[in-house]
């Protein structure tokens, strides 16, 4: 259950990557983002199905209850195409819908709940992060397209540093994605001991997973 | 039958290895570690360079110990130990040269730091000091290995360029002897291959599925043993390369009925143990009780792929229950006795692990499971002689995914202190970078058929 809500987000016991990200997504939506309400108020099922790989979650939506399944389900009654690892970047392509236009803009809206901007994506993200001792503190954060940097963690020295354009950072701290596989793109890099960069990404990736610390 | 802690003329120290290089002509020598994941990594040195390394070894850079089978980093795998220990070094056990002709040595090694200490992700370090705590426990233990492949007409370039799919096995399915002259010619290299490598066999035979080998190791002391098993399944694709074939240690391939496994059989003995015994002495029971105990958990380790797990559950193939009997060659642990030598032996038959699984790390898990019995003086369950093939999957369930051994092992409490929490926290991140590539990687990949990126990843495995 999201906590502080009355929203139950339940995935299958052998869970794919792609549905424990989506169900950690919407329980961050319900919980942290003020999306509860309207998560209660949905029902229907509807898919999400990534262009570029084999990414695909069922979400049925029955009054406060979620289940997130693997793959599309038969029954789906809206489908909607889309990279959501990439929806913050500014040249993504418009998502492709089948069905039900309503559910398909609500749940979307939950779904993308992203943060607007990468400050905002952080406020959740670093807490999360240092609630995991072994996670290096404090860290430094700079947006290589805005020139924008922050530092997370106690008033000293930072000891580790990030640097990536502001919707890589912001998908990252939303949850869209974790610290290896950007790191493994080149999305996002980070200056600091091969020891640091595992544990925050350790942290990163259990987050994206929706596991606690 | 007795097998040597080491080979008669193994050299123990400086001037004995000199010697003993100088005896077999020796100008290259290959150091051979043992990788989490079961794959030997090493040096091809020149004489003077080992002689020069005696003490520490070469260095073996710790990315390499921290990469997956097809080189890429597990990012997420705890890193804190290279802090104390600096850059990893591979030790020689000189205990373990091994002369494989043409002027070229085998040594085996464990990786240590800087001063010496083994760093936590090594297995074979981790197995030998396991295997050092059985004497405080007066537990005699021996073990043998039986190795599970499959032989293909094809080259492995030409299996790679087929995709691993489609290829012809040597011999059809099924254990008969009638099959045996289409395995003659690997046979007569095999031996040859097997002399070559100083690998004590007993016995090979045909499996259950088309052009499948069991190879049978010799008893040898847990760290020896596993080291011959890393030595046999060389030996066995060299063998396979005589005759421009293939062999595959992949769990499941293609058109398995039942699969690869690799059978590590415990010669439990105890000084103190009555020679009538008809029953298992108290502590072989702990043991058992110990090894069930930690099964799911080191499931994660005896089953490490996800390829491993479609095995599991086959009718007659990998073992789905946690349970163990007498004779019951479909129970997790078969026990047996042999009171032939005078003294009482217990051989306990784990059936559970992989073709796929690092010999080391799997033979350490069930060390470590025996002693939590041990310790903890855990009675097993009543032994079965129901068979388990037949059994309904809730039945004392053994996980059926790679998702739910990990869980097992993130949330065991009895393993980790023995194997170190180092090792498995290592071992838990590098299974979910497993499993994240498998999804990432393939095509519907939950869908019931073994993926090309199972086959490219893992038929050339182990």
């Amino acid at each position: 259950m999201a906590m502080g809500t009355n929203i139950l987000v339940t995935t299958e016991d052998d869970a794919t990557p792609f549905v424990l990200m989506v169900a950690a997504l919407l329980r961050r939506a319900a919980d942290a983002r003020g999306w509860a309400k309207t998560v209660a108020g949905l029902e229907g099922v509807y898919s999400y199905r990534s262009p570029n790989n084999n990414g695909a979650a069922t979400i049925r939506f029955a009054k406060g209850q979620v289940r997130v399944e693997r793959g599309v389900s038969r029954d789906t009654e809206t489908v909607v195409i889309n990279d959501l690892n990439r929806i913050l970047d500014p040249n993504t392509r418009k998502p492709q819908v089948k069905g039900s236009r309503r559910l398909s803009v609500t749940a979307g809206k939950v779904l993308e709940s992203a943060a607007d901007t990468w400050q905002e994506g952080a406020e959740l993200f670093w807490p999360a992060m240092f609630a995991d001792p072994d996670v290096p503190r404090p860290v430094l954060v700079t947006a290589t397209d805005t020139q924008e940097s922050d530092s997370f963690g106690p008033n000293e020295p930072a000891v580790l540093e990030l640097r990536g354009p502001s919707y890589r950072l912001a998908a990252l701290f939303t949850g869209l994605t974790w610290l290896g596989a950007e790191l493994r793109q080149g999305d996002i890099g980070v200056i600091g001991s091969a020891t640091a960069v595992a544990a925050l990404s350790h942290r990163s990736l259990a987050w994206t997973l929706g596991e606690q610390a | 039958m007795t097998v040597p802690n080491r080979p008669a003329s193994a050299p123990t120290d400086e001037q004995t290895t000199m010697e003993w290089l100088d005896q077999h002509a020796v100008h290259t020598v290959r150091t051979i570690g043992v990788h989490l994941d079961g794959t030997p990594v090493g040096h091809n040195l020149h004489r003077a360079a080992f002689e020069h390394a005696l003490s520490l070894g070469p260095i073996m850079p710790a990315e390499t110990l921290l990469t997956d089978v097809e080189g890429e980093p597990w990012l997420e795998a705890p890193r804190g130990w290279l802090e104390t220990a600096g850059a990893p070094r591979q030790r020689p056990d000189l205990s373990s040269l091994t002369a494989l002709g043409d002027g070229v040595a085998r040594c085996m090694v464990d990786h240590v730091g800087a001063d010496g200490t083994p760093i936590p992700i090594c297995p074979r370090a981790r197995l030998a000091a396991l295997t050092e705590t059985l004497e405080e426990h007066d537990v005699a233990l021996q073990v043998h290995f039986t190795l599970e492949g499959v032989i293909h007409r094809e080259s492995p370039a030409e299996a790679r360029t087929k995709g691993h799919r489609g290829l012809t096995p040597v011999g059809t399915a099924g254990p008969s002897f009638r099959h045996d002259h289409q395995h003659r010619s690997v046979l007569t290299g095999l031996a040859h291959q097997l002399e070559a490598q100083d690998v004590a066999w007993q016995d090979w035979h045909s499996g259950s599925d088309a052009g499948q080998i069991r190879l049978v190791l010799a008893p040898a002391p847990p760290v020896r043993a596993a080291d011959q098993a890393i030595a046999a399944r060389e030996a066995l694709r060299a063998a396979a390369a005589t005759m421009s074939a293939s062999m595959s240690f992949l769990a499941t391939g293609p058109d398995a009925k039942v699969g690869n496994g690799t059978e590590i059989t415990m010669h439990l003995g105890s000084q103190h143990q009555p020679t009538d015994s008809t029953t298992p002495h108290p502590k072989v029971m702990w043991w058992i009780g110990g090894l069930l105990a930690t099964a799911p958990a080191a499931s994660a380790i005896t089953n490490p792929t996800v390829n491993a797990y479609r095995r599991v559950g086959r009718f007659a193939g990998a073992p789905a229950h946690c349970i163990w009997g007498r004779h019951n060659r479909s129970a997790l642990l078969d026990i047996d006795s042999d009171h032939r030598s005078g003294i009482s032996v217990t051989q306990l038959t784990h059936r559970g692990c992989s073709s796929d699984a690092n010999p080391h790390l799997a033979l350490a898990a069930l060390i470590a499971g025996g002693l939590v019995g041990l310790v903890e003086n855990l009675d097993p369950p009543a032994p079965s002689d129901a068979t388990s093939w037949t059994q309904p999957v809730d039945h004392a369930p053994l996980p059926r995914t790679l998702v739910g051994a990990r869980l097992a092992l993130a949330e065991d409490k009895l393993l980790r202190p023995l194997l170190g929490a180092q090792l498995v926290e290592t071992w838990l991140a590098a299974r979910r970078h497993e499993w994240l590539h498998f999804h990432r990687s393939s095509e519907r990949p939950e869908v019931g058929t073994i993926t090309d990126w199972e086959l490219k990843r893992y038929a050339e495995l182990g």
